[in-house]
């Protein structure tokens, strides 16, 4: 009992209290009723703790004389490594476009399980770049060049993919809404209602970046890359591109992917809660089942265009094309021809009014 | 023969209009059995007669007959007698087959119809082209001897058994009737506050108003308020004195009743399109600017200001803040167009979830209960009408209006 009487109003927050005339709990602050048995279920529902979230790998090893052609490439300017195949070598670095030197032959590190292979060609890219680029407006016109776009570079970006079933636990406050009037009155009459949903929801592969040269939100707006074309890692899939080592390991990676998995897995069962005007989410907990990890490679196609001593990057998803990037935009330029140009329309429409009106 | 039959005929429309009407009033003041007028003239001129007859209790009769058997004596004695038992009242016959009049006067008003005031109003009659405006005319001279009885602050004198006819009449009756025509001129300075010239070339610009625009302008200035609130009495005023231009009585009308500070008083009262040229910012801008000039007795000033006002808004053309409205919506609009193209040139943007790596069909729900806590009810009541400046007068029609004390 002690238990029930420290617990607060769903309406109002106040403490609760038990009403001997009505044997029901009721709010002192709003005079709000409720049946005891309803609070105690709802409090049941907020009890639940939330639990740790396990992975586990699937990691496979590298097997012997597998790295012996992948040499590492480090800038001296940013000091980010790089992986390429002794036959394409490396000379420039892809984040930052300065010189890199081999520092030694690739070893250590997980190997990969799967890997992307390219399907938009450099060609392909670059052609896809600059139609991007023609098409916006107030771009700075000496931004871009077709020397620039030649430094276009294929990279793989390494990846961590997360798989998992997602256990849902939530409670929901909700309201059925019902408004009428009379000739003096407005009426709002609010049934609130404590809802309860539990169950799983699967999610496959969702991926997290696991390089800190490359940004996060260009990776994940790049997305998503399609798996039916993933093949197992084999070091031949490195001829003419460049690899990234990840620097991010799995256990770092692995919040961003439970948040993106939460949220979903919450917005999804929260949808399943139909019939009333109002959903408020009070409370959920989420526990991973099944969860599993894999090292990917994803296939990117990398432009760093410096202007005005800021590194603008773009990227083309090597499976589909898609492209994203911010581009410099000339913003005082926009809202001094935005302004000027509305300000001399409005002054345009009251002109012609004037004289229309005056005839 | 002839004159029984037309006997009869008076005596039935009499018993008609008396069925009719519950009023004590009269509802027939001209008769023309030959259809000198239209049904619709008839109309409008019983409604005029109808009207002065409401408010200054005096019975004003026209008839226009060829009736040869009757002598006119005898038929505006009938004609008079049979139509109104008002002891207070004229009527005047006009026989078209020997072109004579003849009137018959009440004893009553016989100081108030005098020869030379019946003279008059012949003269009215007979200089105008045309039986309707002659009959009118007519009507409106007769109303110039018999008005003064009943309006506060004027001057004319009046018979002492008119005056104490009023006096006794419902006062309810004075406010029933809205005139066709209005029965003032547009500048009216009841309270003697205004200089004569100044008054004189302000109604000069109000008549211009009228012609220029299609709008009746007019200024009223009051000593008091007849108990009423100064919106009740800017509304009745304008209502019962027929102010307004066109079949909407299009117009604006300011009401001022001088006094010391805080007793002061202006209200503005619109009507037609009158409320919608000067509507509620309008009103109280030229009450904002008013006042200082009012406080300062500068009355030409402060009217001119209102008339200044009103023809910036009755002006074919633009108001300038609309130039500044413009401009400033066309540069609100020209940076939304400009920011959505800039807004196409970011397309870095995190992902919010993982929606697209949903297994398919993995979804499963095993626990679903819904429990009803309780149930709140709140009342509200219902709001005011927020545009308190649209208000039904006396008469029955809607007005618009703004004022201030100070």
């Amino acid at each position: 009992m002690s238990a029930i009487l420290e617990q607060k109003c769903p309406n109002c927050g106040g403490a609760v209290e038990f009403d001997a005339n009505s044997q029901r709990l009721k709010c002192p602050f709003c005079d709000t009723e409720f049946d005891i048995a309803a609070m105690q279920q709802a409090e049941e529902f907020k009890s639940n703790s939330v639990q740790d979230i396990n992975w586990n790998s699937q990691n496979s090893q590298w097997e012997a004389g597998e790295t012996d052609g992948m040499n590492v490439y480090v800038c001296n300017s940013c000091a980010g490594e790089i992986v390429a195949d002794a036959t394409t070598g490396a000379t420039t670095c892809p984040y930052c476009g300065n010189q890199v030197v081999m520092k030694g032959q690739f070893s250590g590190e997980l190997k990969p399980d799967l890997v992307i292979p390219f399907k938009v060609d450099k060609k392909a890219a670059k052609e896809a770049l600059k139609k991007h680029f023609k098409g916006k407006k107030f771009v700075p016109k000496a931004f871009l060049s077709d020397n620039k776009l030649e430094e276009i570079k294929g990279i793989y970006v390494p990846h961590w993919l997360y798989s998992c079933d997602a256990v849902v636990e939530a409670s929901y406050t909700a309201e059925k809404i019902r408004r009428w009037s009379d000739s003096k009155n407005n009426y709002t009459e609010k049934s609130t209602f404590n809802v309860y949903r539990s169950g799983s929801i699967g999610f496959d592969n969702v991926p997290v970046d696991g390089s800190t040269k490359m940004p996060d939100d260009l990776m994940e707006s790049v997305e998503p890359f399609d798996l039916k074309d993933a093949v197992p890692f084999n070091p031949a899939y490195l001829a003419g591109y460049l690899a990234d080592k990840y620097d991010v390991d799995v256990n770092q990676s692995m919040s961003r992917a439970n948040e993106r998995i939460r949220q979903s897995a919450c917005d999804a069962f929260e949808d399943t809660v139909q019939g009333y005007d109002t959903v408020t989410s009070s409370f959920a907990n989420m526990n991973i089942a099944n969860g599993f990890y894999k090292y990917a490679l994803y296939p990117v196609w990398i432009l760093n265009v410096k202007w005005q001593d800021k590194i603008h990057t773009f990227a083309v998803n090597g499976q589909t094309g898609k492209i994203v990037g911010n581009i410099p935009t000339e913003d005082k330029k926009a809202k001094l021809i935005g302004g000027l140009g509305g300000l001399a329309a409005g002054a345009l429409i009251y002109i012609i009014a004037a004289i229309i009106s005056s005839l | 023969m002839t004159k029984k039959i037309f006997a009869i005929l008076v005596a039935f429309i009499i018993c008609f209009s008396i069925v009719l009407s519950a009023s004590a009033y009269t509802e027939t003041y001209v008769y023309d059995p030959d259809n000198h007028l239209t049904s619709s003239e008839i109309s409008e001129i019983n409604d005029y007669a109808s009207y002065i007859e409401s408010y200054t209790g005096v019975t004003v009769m026209f008839s226009i007959t060829g009736q040869e058997d009757m002598s006119n004596d005898e038929f505006a004695y009938m004609a008079y007698d049979t139509n109104t038992d008002n002891d207070m009242g004229i009527c005047v016959v006009h026989n078209t087959t020997d072109e004579k009049y003849f009137w018959y006067v009440t004893d009553e008003a016989q100081d108030l119809f005098t020869g030379a005031v019946v003279d008059d109003m012949l003269t009215s009659y007979d200089k105008s082209e045309s039986y309707f405006d002659g009959i009118y005319a007519y009507f409106e001279t007769a109303e110039s001897y018999v008005e003064g009885v009943n309006i506060p602050d004027n001057n004319n004198s009046s018979t002492e058994s008119v005056t104490e006819k009023n006096e006794n009449k419902p006062e309810e009756d004075t406010t029933k009737f809205v005139p066709v025509d209005r029965k003032l001129p547009l500048v009216v300075d009841n309270a003697d506050i205004i200089p004569d010239d100044a008054e004189k070339a302000l109604l000069e610009r109000c008549d211009m108003f009228v012609s220029e625009y299609e709008m009746e302008v007019a200024i009223v200035t009051v000593n008091d308020f007849e108990g009423k609130t100064s919106e009740a009495y800017a509304d009745d005023f304008y209502d019962y004195n027929g102010y307004g231009w066109g079949e909407n009585d299009d117009g604006v009308l300011v009401v001022y009743k001088p006094g010391e500070e805080g007793e002061r008083e202006i209200r503005i009262t619109t009507h037609g399109r009158g409320s919608e040229v000067f509507f509620e910012g309008i009103r109280e801008g030229i009450i904002t600017d008013m006042i200082p000039l009012l406080t300062a007795e500068d009355y030409e000033g402060a009217f001119t200001t209102y008339l200044d006002r009103a023809e910036t808004q009755l002006k074919p053309g633009i108001s300038v803040i609309w130039f500044f409205v413009l401009t400033l919506v066309g540069a609100v609009i020209g940076l939304i167009i400009t920011g959505s193209m800039t807004a196409k040139n970011k397309t870095v943007v995190p992902q919010k979830n993982a929606k697209v790596y949903t297994r398919q069909g993995s979804m499963n729900v095993t626990g679903r209960n819904d429990v009803f806590l309780y149930t709140r009810t709140d009342v509200q009541p219902k709001a005011q009408d927020n545009d308190s400046s649209t208000h039904t007068s006396s008469s029955g029609r809607t007005h618009n209006g703004s004022g201030a004390k100070f």
